[in-house]
């Protein structure tokens, strides 16, 4: 399974999101607010994701922030981190 | 100042809705557990539910049906208050939040766990949901919570707070309480009556001292909680009995509806259906502890 | 004085500040407050978040800390109150405590064990059953009366207080013991610090560089007591819970209402249940948690409600301390009017523009015999009390 296909799962399965499958999710789309419509508290919770499924330690919300505009952005920035 | 009940609404191993619920009470059997709470897609869209754990979605499912059965949905919430009661919690998203911390560490807690163990986060949802801004309040009393919550619904209701309260318990079986069950049954210590099993489910009511055009249940006469004897004995109708000595005279309906916490609120829909039914004119529900403390619920008929 | 104001006969208080109110409003007035990584309790986060522990305080092996906390509490206060056992046992005596941890069916080692396929014993489970704050106290005191454990998350001691209040006021109860008590423990501990509102220093209360709460323990009992038996005994009253004024945000489980309008209707209610005006208000203790959320709604609330009314957070004394808060606080509220002096706002340098109000920074005089004292929860619930003095010279 590539990444994005893998954040993809995780996000269905970790943030409930029952009704969607993963070809759901557009690559591109916003994930919070607009897009999937994710909130403060999803924020929270994929900052915790980040660390349990990929080891990555965002040392504050405001470092997500750039990652957290799409599934694109996401896998870009666990990219980037895991290389460093 | 009478308080009514204008609305019930239950899921529970009897099934969903009063009608079920008054079934199980006319016919008896056994109740099936887990507890359903897929019929809440008829109140709230799919998308909205993912932030509800099982606990919540029980309670929000049986407010709404309460709400449904008083012809109560969609009415402006300016003057309601929403009172739940729960003996145990979310069991289940508690032991799912410890389990983030065994299975991953302590920074893989999950904060969408955390922040759903929380006993306010069923009322949290119902007044987001209803857009319900008025009094909130969450009681956990054990086997008491029940009595303790409405105690506070009626207060409120009397002092000319709100003239609407949707009041309601809710209980969750998790493994947690499945074992509870199990090693205390074993140890002879057993957490319910004989003949009934580990239970789960949500019970909600519209009460209201409003002149409501509909037909009510029955009426909120009394409630009081304490320790020692009950007051008001010996009681004239049909009572109602949850935990306790087998020393009085009444009727156990947890067989029908499983053992928790919350069960008095199902032994008050049954009363209120039976009051509705002509079969009662009146009802006591009387819950008490091993160690002596009482609630006492007493519900009378509707002729004004 | 409305017909409906309730008297305050007795308080008692342990947090981090202090054993007993004396003590923690002592050394509050002196400045000192104390943050520090936990002792009682380990962790594996890279970061040591400082919390406000009660040291000292050892809670028995057959009851939580949070209970053991509370027992505390509700001596000192009965002790100030001049009531004993003899006396309780003929009169309708009520409690009505709020709690977050000490009603959660938690425990670490037990679930462990649990899930690691043994069959753990039930101590630890008969320990949390037998600790329910409200039936311990009434079981400790041999009450008689209706008993009522609030779990509104942070809101629980405020509400504790106003809805024991009303119990009085209905003429339920000659005497109700109204407060609040929660631990501070590895589980709630974790919970706050993944939900990324845990300071990794000691926090800033209103202050522009505030970045979250430091998690505190600790319990208040405040005695509420009917005005006939007050008399009958020729006590005199600490002072009186004026009103009380609660309401929800329907906003979002964990984040307040940007507008503030569940707080601003909260306040309008304590003060009308009083029949008070906002000039009458000598001062505001706030919620105050040092969140970048709750910190700007609330002082945004208080800049247009009550402008230039001085506030103070006190948590930056005791951390906060969930389903105990508002007890605490009324407490201090109350030490705090008797006084005449608020303490200055511990942690708080720089004033935050976006704000609109600032604390005090330094202990402060009062003008007038009311205040006002709030909490925020999560689940959106704002529970404000209107508090007054009393005779007791």
């Amino acid at each position: 399974m590539d990444l994005k296909e893998k954040l993809k799962t995780i996000l269905i399965a970790e943030l409930n999101l029952e009704d969607m499958r993963p070809e759901d999710i557009v690559d591109a789309d916003p994930l919070f607010v607009e897009g999937l419509g994710l909130d403060s508290l999803d924020a929270v919770e994929l900052v915790m994701l980040l660390q349990k499924h990929f080891g990555i330690e965002l040392k504050s919300m405001e470092d997500g922030r750039p990652a957290f505009a799409s599934i694109n952005a996401l896998a870009a920035f666990i990219e980037a981190r895991q290389q460093a | 100042m009478r308080i009514t009940v204008q609305g019930v609404g239950a899921v529970g191993g009897f099934g969903c809705g009063v009608a079920a619920l008054a079934q199980a009470l006319a016919q008896g059997g056994a109740p099936s557990f887990p507890a359903d709470p897929a019929p809440l897609d008829r109140f709230v869209p799919k998308r909205t539910q993912r932030r509800l754990d099982r606990f919540s979605r029980l309670a929000v499912l049986a407010a709404h049906l309460a709400l449904e059965d008083a012809g109560a949905l969609g009415d402006d919430p300016e003057r309601l208050a929403v009172v739940v009661a729960s003996g145990y919690g979310a069991t289940g998203t508690t032991l799912a939040m410890i389990d983030s911390i065994l299975e991953s560490g302590d920074a893989c807690t999950s904060p969408i766990h955390f922040a759903g163990s929380l006993h306010n986060t069923p009322a949290a949802h119902l007044s987001i949901l209803l857009g319900a801004k008025g009094p909130s309040l969450t009681v956990s009393q054990f086997e008491l919570s029940v009595p303790s919550a409405l105690m506070a619904a009626q207060l409120w209701l009397d002092q000319g707070r709100v003239d609407r309260v949707l009041f309601g318990a809710v209980d969750e079986k998790s493994e947690l309480n499945d074992y509870l069950w199990e090693r205390r049954a074993e140890l002879e210590r057993p957490l319910g009556p004989a003949g009934a099993a580990c239970g789960e489910g949500a019970a909600f009511f519209l009460l209201s001292s409003r002149d409501e055009p509909a037909s009510p249940y029955c009426t909120l006469d009394a409630v009081s909680t304490g320790r020692g004897p009950a007051p008001g004995q010996p009681y004239p109708g049909l009572v109602l009995l949850d935990g306790g000595a087998d020393d009085l005279p009444g009727r156990r309906l947890t067989p029908l509806w499983g053992c928790m916490p919350a069960a008095p609120a199902f032994d008050l829909a049954a009363a209120a259906v039976l009051i509705r039914q002509g079969a009662e004119e009146r009802v006591d529900c009387l819950a008490r502890t091993e160690d002596g403390d009482f609630g006492l619920i007493r519900l009378g008929p509707c002729r004004r | 004085m409305t017909a409906r104001a309730v008297p305050v006969s007795g308080l008692g208080c342990i947090s981090a500040a202090g054993p007993d109110l004396e003590a923690c409003m002592a050394s509050m007035f002196r400045g000192e407050r104390a943050p520090a990584p936990p002792v009682r309790f380990s962790s594996s986060h890279p970061v040591r978040y400082p919390v406000f522990e009660v040291p000292d305080f050892a809670e028995p092996p057959e009851l939580l800390r949070t209970a053991a906390l509370l027992l505390r509490a509700a001596g000192e206060a009965l002790a100030d109150a001049g009531l004993d056992r003899d006396q309780l046992a003929g009169l309708r005596v009520g409690a009505c405590i709020g709690t977050t941890v000490g009603s959660a069916m938690n425990n670490e080692a037990f679930c462990r064990e649990f899930r690691t396929g043994g069959r753990p014993a039930m101590a630890p489970m008969d320990r949390i059953l037998r600790s329910n704050p409200a039936a311990a106290l009434a079981r400790a005191w041999g009450l008689t009366g209706p008993c009522q454990t609030i779990v509104n998350a942070c809101s629980s001691g405020t509400d504790a207080v106003g809805l024991g209040a009303s119990w009085i006021e209905a003429g339920l109860c000659d005497l109700v013991l109204a407060g609040g008590a929660d631990e501070l423990g590895r589980i709630t501990y974790n919970g706050f610090i993944s939900m990324r509102i845990a300071a990794p220093g000691p926090c800033l209360p209103f202050d522009r560089d505030r970045e979250g709460l430091n998690l505190g323990e600790g319990a208040a009992v405040l005695v509420l007591e009917a005005p006939e038996l007050l008399r009958r005994r020729r006590a005199r009253a600490r002072a009186f819970v004026l009103g009380y004024g609660s309401s929800c945000d329907a906003y979002h489980n964990t984040a307040p209402s940007p507008d503030g309008a569940g707080l601003e209707r909260a306040i309008l209610e304590a003060l009308a249940a009083g029949g008070l005006d906002r000039a009458q208000v000598a001062f505001v203790n706030a919620h105050g948690t040092s969140t970048p959320d709750n910190d700007r709604v609330e002082a945004q609330v208080l800049a247009r409600m009550l402008p230039g009314v001085p506030f103070l957070s006190t948590k930056g004394y005791t951390g906060h301390t969930l389903g105990a808060a508002g007890a605490i606080e009324a407490a201090f509220t109350v030490a705090s009017l008797e006084r005449g002096l608020i303490p200055g706002c511990a942690g708080f340098r720089s004033a935050d523009p976006e704000l609109g109000a600032e604390p005090v920074r330094e202990n402060t005089a009062l003008r007038g015999a009311v205040a006002l004292s709030q909490s925020l929860a999560f689940g959106g619930n704002n529970a404000v009390l209107a508090l007054g003095l009393g005779e007791r010279p």
